[in-house]
């Protein structure tokens, strides 16, 4: 944590100049109620951080909340910071932690103090019920004048135990570089990568072993030849060995790579990257005497262009290529040359009048070639293209959120056969709105509706019988949402949705399997603070699934019903003492139809085959002793009854009933002056018991009981 | 007012449209499958022998036309027939699924879920054949009066892809069965009340017979 803010003082000057601009990263705020639904109780503040405006932030990104929020806690930066910090180094968000990770290592962008040392060790012990992990590792840096060096050692041990025997995997790792700083943008080094993999699953045909070390040297340099362009351009080159299960390679490697940011006023940003990797080695199976000579090469090509990102009518461009060709050995000492490849293209025209009134269209372009896994000469591709229209026209307290989309691909699989293949071509499209009215400021009503239909049809590669068969599936559904909120103490909501889907095989052959599905769902939910530490939570749910088989008869039909019902106590008893009670239930009858009359064809009653009830009660009992040790105790009781229907009577199909019981600690210790433990460790306790039922009468199985130690600790020592 | 609700009206009338609720706007409507077009198949339970014909038939029609209903037909249902169908399974196939629980009952309409499985997963015509099998001993047939008679069968299911001179045939199922018919009082017909399914003598190692394939349809 310290290393990173310490890594964010010297990264900021690279674009504080840049955080005036609407850069990829910046946020836009909205103004309109429509979060309204936003489940903020979710959210715990459990590392310092705080979530405040995350579901218009979130929108504002084009990303999902929880997946900002995991960034946010993974690297444990506020989403301002973490906002400030992708506006800074002119990425998305989620680039932000690779982006500061790499820049670890940069000689160039350490311009701290000019003799430093610094030495950490990291031990992280993850135990489960039957595998654990041991990883021990070291990072070494040093500065001494122009001289900079880094070293990170890793060793991780995997323990699975399974059918009495266990299995170990290790894997070690070495990087070392050292580097001579002459100037601010020029430095030379050298580096040395030692990596190590062993499987040692016993008896599997996959176990494998693989050394890789790698020695370079390489240059970096760093340029602004105009004001708003910057460039860097690093070289290096060196040995290669590769000794492993599958194949023996010696030779030379060398790799450029370079990066090219243009900033030009507010209007134009333009990040553009490429690296070329190539090897030259003698290569053989492992165990021959025979070498060939390989080449391997890879390049790609990324870049993003932003115009008028920040003006009423901006243009995004994203585009990147991507290809590689490796030699490895094949059989009779033939060199057998594995080719893939990605490109693809992505362009959004925005005009936008603010954040509640914009229109978007989006073009993408995508291809891809890969080997197959079974004969890699032969190249699996696919081909996408396709568009979506979406936009958002807000006023006063309505909004209307729409979007439209069609997006064509074609994949082509020549060898799944011995003398042939197939190809598929796809066709998905899909519209959808929702409308949401603030009706007050307690009353929040959303209607949504959308349909979609995607098509596959199929061709023959060369010689192939298996054709898939041609299909379509349709689906469309309508929402209605509706929100009373009248104070903070208490919240009611109610959801209805219908939803029709078409399953359609095309064939005469295969329609037997064509079905329609028509689903009801409708849920309520409420929250009531009960006292000023109690508050109480309950959803309801109602399911029911019609499916009909279009070609079958009406015993054919099935229908599924689902009635469940979720509580939650919050108690905060005292304030380092809190009490979660939840409760669950689920009663899930399903069944077929059969006609009144046995010889007729005349109407169906519904016959009930089947049904499960499944409830649990868990508790979780959380004591916060001090900012170093938390204690927890969750004792869980959990029951399930299955019954079948067989000509009209109910008889008992399956009971079984667990309890687990969980207590442990929450570590933050802290060890000296530069250590520190921290982590969870607990102990389960799980008890199984299940009664089989045979023509009504019961056999009881064997119950099962066990216990083991789980959770993760991690040792740091700094010096 | 007035103007809202028009323009509301408007946006609606749009959308059903575009969707294809109404109009003629085929862009989100899935396409017309091939109807099945073959005629009913008569069922015959008059003989044992009939009813597995009549079997091989329904299963062959793959529900192209009444198929399923005559393959379950031929199957005893206890309230009609006052006797309830059971299959049983080799006990190679029942090691091979060791997540069936081996004290459920393979019952009527599990065997349905059989049929609909196999329609599903294999998409090409199908041929079944009934022939006899020696080696599952004595037969006990209908010819002596009798309500209930007992016979051994081998039966091969294969799957046909292609036509003419270049089809070829990829099995399905293949295996043997004791099979203990009971002929149905109130039906008059002849109904399957146990099937002891197995391979055959000379079957291989990886011979697949529809015990298997019923297991294949449970999780």
């Amino acid at each position: 944590m310290t290393r990173l803010r310490r890594l964010l003082f010297l990264l900021l000057p690279l674009g504080l100049g840049l955080g005036s601009a609407a850069l990829p990263g910046r946020a836009q705020q909205s103004t309109q109620g429509r979060f309204a639904f936003a489940d903020t109780t979710l959210l715990r503040d459990t590392l310092g951080l705080s979530f405040e405006g995350l579901f218009p932030l979130a929108d504002s990104l084009g990303m999902t909340p929880d997946s900002l929020r995991a960034l946010s806690i993974r690297y444990r930066y506020a989403l301002g910071r973490l906002l400030t910090l992708a506006d800074s180094l002119g990425v998305v968000v989620d680039s932000v932690g690779p982006v500061l990770r790499r820049e670890r290592f940069n000689p160039l962008a350490a311009a701290g103090a000019r003799n430093s040392r610094s030495f950490a060790y990291n031990s992280t012990y993850d135990i489960g019920r039957n595998s654990s992990t041991w990883v021990n590792g070291s990072d070494y840096s040093l500065v001494a004048g122009s001289i900079i060096v880094n070293s990170n050692t890793s060793i991780q041990i995997d323990r699975r135990r399974a059918g009495g025997i266990t299995n170990l995997d290790q894997t070690q790792a070495l990087a070392t570089r050292a580097d001579w700083k002459f100037s601010n943008n020029f430095s030379l080094g050298g580096s040395a990568n030692l990596d190590r993999t062993d499987n040692r699953t016993r008896g599997a045909i996959y176990n494998q072993s693989i050394n890789n070390s790698l020695f370079q040297v390489s240059a970096r340099s760093r340029q602004q030849p105009a004001r708003g362009l910057n460039s860097e351009l690093n070289l290096s080159g060196g040995l290669l060995k590769v000794s492993g299960s599958t194949q023996e390679k010696s030779g030379l490697s060398g790799d450029v790579n370079g990066r090219v940011r243009y900033l030009r006023g507010s209007w134009l940003v333009n990040d553009l990257g490429g690296q070329l990797t190539g090897n030259l080695a003698r290569t053989g199976s492992p165990g021959s005497l025979e070498r060939s000579n390989t080449r391997d090469l890879s390049n790609s090509v990324r870049g993003t262009m932003g115009l008028f990102t920040s003006a009423p009518v901006g243009l995004n461009l994203n585009y990147n290529l991507q290809n590689s060709r490796v030699e490895i050995p094949a059989e009779l000492n033939a060199i057998q040359q594995v080719r893939t490849g990605r490109n693809g293209l992505d362009a959004t025209l925005r005009l936008r009048i603010d954040n509640d009134r914009y229109l978007s269209f989006a073009e993408r372009l995508n291809s891809s070639r890969q080997a197959n896994a079974s004969v890699p000469s032969s190249q699996n591709t696919s081909n996408d293209q396709g568009f979506t229209l979406s936009g958002r026209y807000g006023i006063r307290a309505l909004s209307l959120d729409a979007s439209f989309g069609r997006l064509l691909g074609t994949s082509k699989y020549p060898f799944r056969g011995q003398n042939g293949g197939y190809g598929e071509d796809r066709d998905n499209r899909n519209v959808d709105a929702t409308l949401t009215w603030t009706l007050s400021r307690f009353i929040n009503a959303k209607a949504a509706g959308g349909v979609s239909l995607s098509r596959s049809r199929y061709f023959v590669l060369g010689n192939y019988p298996n054709l898939p068969v041609p299909r379509d599936s349709y689906r469309q559904y309508y929402r209605l949402e509706g929100r009373y909120s009248p104070s903070p103490k208490v919240g009611s909501g109610v959801r209805l949705e219908v939803n029709r889907t078409l399953q359609v095989n095309l064939p005469a052959a295969s329609t037997a399997a064509n079905s329609e599905s028509r689903g009801y769902r409708a849920a309520w939910d409420w929250n009531y603070r009960l006292l000023s530490g109690l508050t109480a939570t309950q959803t309801n749910q109602i399911n029911a699934d019609y499916t009909y088989y279009t070609f079958l008869p009406a015993s054919s039909d099935r229908l599924s019903l689902d009635y469940y019902t979720h509580t939650v106590l919050n108690a905060v008893i005292l304030p380092s003492l809190q009490l979660d009670v939840t409760h669950d239930y689920r009663y899930q009858p399903s069944g077929g139809y059969a006609p009144i009359d046995p010889l007729g064809e005349g109407p169906s009653y519904f016959s009930q085959a089947d049904d499960g009830r499944s409830s649990s009660l868990k508790a979780n009992l959380r004591y916060r002793a001090s900012s170093a040790l938390s204690l927890n105790v969750s004792p869980e009781y959990t029951a399930s009854d299955r019954h079948s229907v067989s000509e009209g009577v109910v008889v008992p199909q399956r009971t079984s009933r667990t309890l687990i019981f969980t207590g442990g600690a929450s570590l933050n210790f802290t060890l000296g002056e530069h250590g520190q433990l921290t982590g969870d460790i607990g102990r389960r306790f799980q008890a199984d018991g299940t009664t089989e039922y045979q023509s009504g009468a019961p056999r009881p199985r064997p119950s099962s009981e066990y216990d083991f130690w789980t959770g993760s600790l991690r040792l740091s020592w700094g010096l | 007012m007035v103007r809202r609700l028009r323009g509301c009206a408007w946006v609606l009338a749009v959308w059903l449209s575009a969707t294809g609720a109404f109009g003629t706007c085929n862009f989100f409507k899935p396409a017309v499958p091939e109807l099945p077009n073959r005629a009913p198949i008569i069922g015959d339970y008059s003989t044992p022998t009939a009813t597995l014909q009549t079997l091989a038939r329904g299963l062959v029609d793959k529900n192209g036309s009444n198929g399923q209903e005559v393959y379950m037909g031929a199957l005893a249902e206890s309230t009609q027939d006052l006797r309830a169908f059971h299959a049983f399974f080799d006990l190679r196939d029942l090691n091979q699924r060791p997540t069936w629980d081996r004290n459920r009952d393979w019952n009527r309409d599990l065997e349905s879920v059989l049929y609909s499985d196999l329609v599903r997963k294999y998409s090409h015509p199908y041929e079944m054949t009934w022939g006899p099998y020696e080696p599952g001993g004595d037969e006990r047939s209908e010819g002596d009066g009798s309500r209930d008679s007992t016979l051994h069968r081998r039966y091969t299911v294969v799957q046909v892809i292609g036509t003419g001179s270049t089809a070829t045939r990829s099995p399905l199922a293949v295996g043997a069965a004791d099979l203990y018919f009971v002929k149905s009082a109130a039906l008059n017909r002849w109904v399957i009340v146990r099937w002891q399914d197995y391979r055959a003598i000379d079957a291989g190692a990886d011979t697949v017979t529809l015990g298997r394939r019923r297991l294949e349809t449970q999780p």
